[in-house]
């Protein structure tokens, strides 16, 4: 989409999310508008937002889930013709779900992602970063963003699902436009299209062929008070594991790799004290928290001092309220043995990121891997790292020498 | 809250500059509405906390924290996003 984008005023009055600075370092804008007279930021643009920073307002908003719905999850309105047609009704459960239904659409994928669940996916996540090192490991150098951390929850996620690890490039496709590309209506549509026809394909295949152990198929079987549930839910499913299992995690473990380029410090801890690794992990979590999600207000009402009307698109700056400093000391500062850690990146309340168990799991292991193979290591160039922004803030181009 | 105190055994008559020893007893239990499935506490305290089939938090100790996992405990509280784990002591 090439448009002339006019500059930004006043961060309070007419932020940004996707003006180019902004997409690359949001924290400064972030910290203006948190430590400013008005801590929540309005802006007129792609229909207009709110943007609350301060920790304890994006944690209210996402536990008052009456007021703040999740009819919609994006910043921008849907697509034109969006919610119609044969498929019209799928959206993303249980993210874009309110009570009452949502609280069924999360129970049946909940179980899932459990700790207990998840581990038996670390090995393989182990031989699958081994095996994108092996590709790098001679060459001496590597992009940590597009040769590594890429490739890692797609192909997880894809594993979980019982579907083709050669769609790998597809689904990154697909995922970009959904959640990344999000200004392009045009190409929202044509990944909204492209993944309800891959799954269509894969609940056909699954009815000829049913399989044991298998994600979909359990879930197609699936009763909920005593009918199976709707088609409409099981690629509502499918397409919340792709569009928020992939961007979202690769974005996380992109942007370790940017921090441990830089930090010998920290590796070095982390080598000497391994125990050390879940709280880092945290601490990093809380640091390079990838997701800002959006609420749509559902009656009008006054926050904070702001008359919100009904209708009008809230954005959880997640990644704004973990550093907040009245929160956390030295908010800014990676303290990987941080005490108190009531980090928010995963959300908070009843729409916790269900695959939170997961992503962190793949982080660690991507960040373990790595550094047993490659202990030392440092950006080519700071100023040559690119980054998505918007909703999903992590690296796509970190080039990485060795 | 409970303590059990002994008068430090030196200078007994000397009663204005005792000390305590303080033997505190700990327990935790998580509010189950509350907890939305983060899993923070059992980061910070595996011996302390596990997770029930849905990614809940459960306490895998009843009755008291023994005295070496209480400092994990209290960091545990102090990670929970959703403020879930209460601690009596």
């Amino acid at each position: 989409m090439t448009e002339v984008r006019k500059p930004v005023e006043d961060l309070l009055t007419d932020y940004d999310i996707f003006e180019p600075e902004f997409v690359k370092d949001p924290y400064p804008s972030f910290s203006e508008i948190r430590e400013s007279q008005c801590p929540i930021a309005r802006t007129e643009r792609y229909e207009g937002s709110w943007l609350p920073t301060r920790y304890e307002d994006v944690v209210a908003i996402a536990q008052e889930y009456e007021t703040f719905t999740s009819r919609g999850i994006l910043v921008v309105p849907p697509f034109p013709g969006q919610g119609e047609g044969a498929y019209g009704g799928v959206t993303a459960p249980p993210i874009t779900s309110d009570p009452p239904d949502h609280h069924w659409h999360r129970r049946l994928i909940l179980p899932v992602f459990s700790p207990q669940s998840v581990a038996k996916f670390e090995q393989g996540t182990r031989d699958l970063c081994n095996q994108l090192i092996d590709e790098v490991i001679d060459k001496g150098t590597a992009d940590a963003a597009a040769d590594y951390a890429q490739h890692i929850p797609v192909r997880v996620i894809a594993t979980l699902l019982g579907v083709p690890l050669e769609m790998e490039a597809d689904f990154t496709a697909w995922v970009r436009a959904a959640l990344e590309n999000i200004l392009d209506a045009e190409g929202r549509k044509w990944a909204r299209k492209n993944i309800i026809e891959f799954f269509l394909a894969q609940v056909a295949d699954r009815k000829q062929n049913p399989r044991e152990d298998d994600f979909i198929t359990e879930l197609m079987n699936t009763e909920v008070e005593g009918k199976v549930v709707p088609i409409e839910y099981v690629l509502g499913v499918c397409n919340l594991m792709l569009v928020a299992g992939v961007d979202t995690t690769w974005s996380a473990i992109g942007s370790c790799m940017w921090h441990m380029a830089q930090h010998p410090e920290h590796r070095k801890q982390l080598r000497d004290n391994p125990d050390l690794w879940p709280t880092a992990i945290e601490e990093l979590l809380r640091m390079y928290a990838p997701v800002t999600m959006a609420r749509i207000v559902d009656h009008d009402v006054e926050f904070q001092g702001c008359p919100m009307k009904a209708g009008d698109r809230v954005l959880m700056a997640f990644p704004a309220a973990n550093r907040d400093p009245r929160q956390f000391e030295n908010p800014d500062e990676v303290i990987l043995d941080r005490e108190h850690n009531r980090h928010v990146a995963f959300g908070s309340g009843i729409h916790r990121c269900a695959g939170s168990n997961l992503a962190r799991l793949e982080v660690r292991v991507a960040l373990q891997t790595w550094l047993e193979r490659i202990p030392e290591f440092e950006l080519v160039d700071k100023t040559d790292v690119t980054w998505a922004g918007g909703q999903v803030h992590g690296p796509r181009k970190c080039l990485v020498s060795f | 809250m409970r303590h059990i105190c002994w008068p430090k055994p030196h200078f007994p008559i000397l009663s204005a500059r005792v000390t305590f020893i303080s033997l505190t007893v700990m327990r935790v239990s998580v509010i189950d509405d509350a907890c939305h499935g983060h899993q923070m506490c059992a980061i910070a305290a595996p011996e302390v906390f596990g997770s029930d089939e849905m990614g809940n938090a459960t306490v895998l100790i009843s009755g008291d924290i023994p005295a070496e996992l209480q400092a994990k405990t209290r960091r545990a509280e102090s990670n929970c996003p959703e403020r879930a784990i209460v601690i009596t002591d």
